[in-house]
């Protein structure tokens, strides 16, 4: 009985003195650095969805937009011709409309929109 | 739209930009088109056409919600912990580095005491629009400018060359948008002239566009940190330059009126500026060529690097070209009878290429994009083509100090419509005031 009170009065004694330890152990300081965000708000455009799509493109009217850069000019024959193996009957025009802006630039933009079912930009470089 | 795979990303952010967040885009399997071979081409031309035709007749699979127009805020203020001040720094550059907030650099921190610093500045208001910013259109207010002057290091009387500067970037005629996601390899440049030059200590002798003098250095930072934070362009993301451009970190040339010859009008007056102001000019400058005179006519050299300059490429043309003179070529053209004028009306003569040279025939859609007159389309093979469109293109300057006589023919980007544009800095009443804050940060500047 007394070496169970002992015992008892032992892990007692061990407990507090571990709790007194961890209060008055040293805390790690925290320093806060506050700054201003740099980040500019952005401009949000209104948005323009895109067209409905075509439930298919066979017989259909397909402008070529070009950027008129070398890239394009490389790659236009050849998608050209992927397209018309590709889909029976389809008709292709290529308009050569760079970014730059020029007088007639949207005079160029409403014929190809006017003239095509869709359009199909070749963004070369 | 098609586009080579490297560009996919700038693609979508310039639609997203452009309010067309749903366009459909078809990346091809290549980098780049231009000088494949006809087999390649064919196999990479059937190999998209089933997606690009899925393009225009499937419905796409995301679509984008209309979002609020935004308006300019007062910035957000972010928090950064630390056991010291030295880990909160820390975590902060590295939060700045992951999110592509910053130049590669350490930061000084924008803190609110630090911005307030920086818009004694100006007498505009803080949430005043200087410009919007491409090519994310990012909302140039005063204080976000401020913002980003401090974590260059700038001083407060740098803000009216800071912000001037950011209005002339923004100008549609500087063509920012271009300038920040050409693959093509410029960066902006900044020419200060007038009697700011040496109110603010700037270095306009021997290494005025190199390192060393902290208005030469922050104003140029400043700058860069500016198109990063507000334009929102970022390597490989929508600045598709492949290898960039050294002047890419901010770069900053002074005119050296001091010892520009007698006689001949200072910048800010060659661009139609009084005496008595102050300007800064911006250019979307690609190379820097030396140009000495050791060897014969400064003149001859300098009109044959315009020409190798162009670059057999007529896309090039329809911008301006700058020729800085170190006072040691300014000293030897002015001998022999040279004034900035002259010099102009001798380069464009004898800076010129044939038209075989010039591109092909005919010029096709680039003569209608560089608005290249027909006169010259139509010259025969051995016709002569100026590589400027008018004298007044091509800017002459003195800077740097008196050395053996090394200056620069500093060459433009050239395939967009980016135009070398001179502004005026105003100054705010309490600039005297700024000037003393001054005090301590000069570097001596030498004058030989």
């Amino acid at each position: 009985m007394r070496r169970k009170l002992f015992r008892s009065s032992l892990v007692a004694s061990i407990l507090t003195a571990g709790l007194v330890m961890a209060s008055n152990a040293p805390t790690v300081a925290q320093v806060t650095l506050k700054i201003l965000s740099p980040r500019g708000e952005v401009f949000a455009p209104p948005l323009t969805p895109i067209s409905p799509r075509l439930s298919s493109l066979e017989g259909k009217k397909i402008g070529i937009l070009n950027n008129s850069k070398a890239g394009a000019n490389a790659f236009q024959p050849y998608l050209e011709e992927a397209l018309k193996e590709a889909v029976p009957h389809i008709e292709l025009r290529t308009w050569g409309i760079p970014f730059n802006v020029y007088p007639d630039k949207e005079k160029d933009l409403k014929a190809l929109a006017d003239w095509s079912d869709a359009v199909i930009g070749i963004l070369g470089d | 739209m098609v586009d080579a795979k490297p560009f996919f990303s700038d693609s979508k952010s310039s639609a997203a930009g452009a309010g067309v967040p749903d366009l459909q885009i078809v990346a091809l399997s290549v980098a780049a088109t231009d000088g494949l071979p006809k087999a390649d081409l064919e196999r990479v031309a059937k190999g998209s056409v089933r997606e690009i035709v899925d393009g225009l007749t499937k419905a796409a699979s995301t679509v984008t919600a209309p979002q609020a127009p935004s308006q300019p805020k007062r910035a957000e203020v972010l928090s950064y912990t630390g056991k010291d001040y030295a880990e909160a720094i820390a975590n902060m550059e590295k939060f700045f580095l992951t999110n592509r907030w910053g130049d590669g650099l350490p930061i000084i921190p924008p803190t609110e005491e630090a911005v307030e610093e920086m818009l004694k500045g100006t007498d505009l208001p803080r949430d005043q629009v200087v410009g919007i910013v491409d090519p994310k259109k990012g909302i140039g207010t005063v204080e976000k400018i401020a913002i980003n002057a401090v974590m260059a290091g700038a001083r407060p009387a740098y803000m009216p060359v800071i912000m001037t500067a950011v209005q002339a970037l923004t100008d549609p005629a500087f063509d920012l948008y271009g300038v920040q996601c050409t693959g093509g390899l410029t960066a902006p440049l900044l020419i200060l002239s007038g009697p700011i030059i040496k109110d603010l200590d700037v270095n306009f002798s021997y290494s005025t566009a190199g390192p060393g003098w902290w208005a030469n250095s922050t104003i140029g930072r400043a700058i860069r940190l500016i198109l990063i934070n507000l334009g929102q362009a970022w390597p490989g993301i929508n600045d598709m330059k492949d290898v960039g451009n050294p002047a890419k970190v901010g770069i900053l040339i002074a005119e050296n009126e001091v010892q520009t010859p007698s006689g001949w009008p200072s910048l800010r007056e060659q661009e139609g500026q009084g005496k008595d102001v102050s300007t800064v000019s911006v250019y979307a400058s690609l190379s820097y060529r030396q140009i000495g005179c050791i060897y014969g006519d400064p003149i001859d050299y300098i009109a044959g690097e315009m020409k190798t300059a162009l670059n057999s490429q007529a896309d090039q043309w329809g911008e301006e070209v700058v020729v800085v003179f170190s006072p040691t070529n300014a000293e030897i053209v002015a001998k022999n009878g040279y004034t900035p004028d002259k010099i102009r009306q001798a380069l464009f003569e004898k800076g010129r290429v044939t038209r075989k040279y010039f591109g092909p025939r005919p010029l096709g859609t680039v003569a209608i994009a560089h608005a290249i007159p027909k006169w010259i389309d139509d010259l025969p093979d051995d016709g002569l083509v100026p590589t400027v469109p008018k004298v007044e293109d091509i800017k002459v300057f003195v800077a740097g100090g008196r050395g053996p006589g090394c200056g620069f023919f500093i060459d433009r980007w050239g395939f967009g419509q980016s135009h070398f544009l001179t502004r005026e800095i105003k100054l705010p009443p309490n600039w005297n005031d700024l000037l003393k804050d001054l005090q301590g940060w000069e570097t001596p500047v030498e004058v030989k």
